[in-house]
């Protein structure tokens, strides 16, 4: 679906999907993708839930704090969530987590 | 040391608790108590603004999660529109700051935790679980900054009392 109805009106997917792909370039080699879906969470609102493979030096543990941080930044500023009106969540897994688990729900859509 | 600080050491505990192949139970637990840390933080401080000690407990049992995040997206969106307002880089600026990621923090928790408490089908890995798990320690060093602060106190008061339009 490109457009989701959401309660402040509509959402158009492909701006967000632009979004999180700008930030994807400007974030590599610590980003390797940015996945997201649009979805209800527990409260029953439209929400965006966003996936993210980081690399794994980003992902040591002296490193991801200001990793993390600095991605929800970029991701949030690039998509526009202020405007969007949407919460965002974001998870994140290192590549060699997503290596191991071989998650089809974390790979290239 | 506090209860609230020990389920957040807990927490610590569990994510790092199998060294090569975390299980999901360790995982989701670790987030599940972050989460817990960050409640009982706040309705402890809320229920210390409470004249007498001996009602203290029963008081902090007031509090419910789902009035709580209400009041931490509330108050979030508030900071989040006086921010929008370019305020000078003060005391007051930094104590608003302080409080946005204490209820940002708590809004967003409180969504992992439903995830890591009954989403069966989510895989939780190490990173994104330690990664939960500093966010809620980075809302612990901001809400030991400002817990004194009028703003702070009247922040712990809306979340028990319902909003006056």
């Amino acid at each position: 679906m490109l457009v989701a109805i959401v309660q402040r009106g509509l959402v158009d997917q492909s701006k967000i999907r632009a979004g999180a792909k700008r930030a994807e370039r400007a974030l590599a080699p610590d980003v390797v993708r940015i996945m997201f879906g649009l979805a209800e969470d527990s409260t029953g609102q439209i929400s965006l839930f966003f996936r993210i493979v980081i690399s794994d030096d980003a992902a040591k543990p002296n490193r991801l704090r200001e990793s993390t941080q600095r991605i929800i930044a970029k991701v949030s500023k690039e998509i526009k969530a202020d405007e969007l009106g949407l919460e965002s969540y974001f998870n994140f897994r290192s590549r060699s987590e997503q290596a191991a688990l071989k998650d089809p729900f974390w790979e290239p859509q | 040391m506090p209860f609230a600080d020990d389920l957040l050491e807990q927490a610590r505990h569990l994510a790092n608790r199998e060294p090569k192949r975390p299980r999901q139970a360790s995982l989701r637990r670790a987030v599940s108590a972050a989460y817990y840390a960050l409640f009982h933080l706040l309705t402890t401080e809320m229920a210390k603004n409470w004249k007498r000690a001996a009602d203290r407990a029963e008081i902090a049992r007031i509090a419910e999660h789902a009035k709580m995040r209400t009041a931490c997206e509330r108050q979030r969106s508030r900071l989040n529109e006086y921010f929008k307002t370019q305020p000078p880089v003060d005391h007051k600026q930094e104590v608003a700051e302080h409080l946005r990621r204490v209820t940002n923090a708590f809004v967003l928790m409180n969504e992992h935790r439903a995830n890591a408490d009954y989403n069966n089908s989510a895989k939780w890995t190490r990173t994104d679980t330690l990664e939960k798990i500093e966010s809620v320690e980075a809302a612990f060093r901001s809400w030991r900054k400002i817990r004194e602060e009028s703003e702070a106190k009247d922040f712990l008061v809306t979340l028990i009392v319902k909003e006056r339009k």
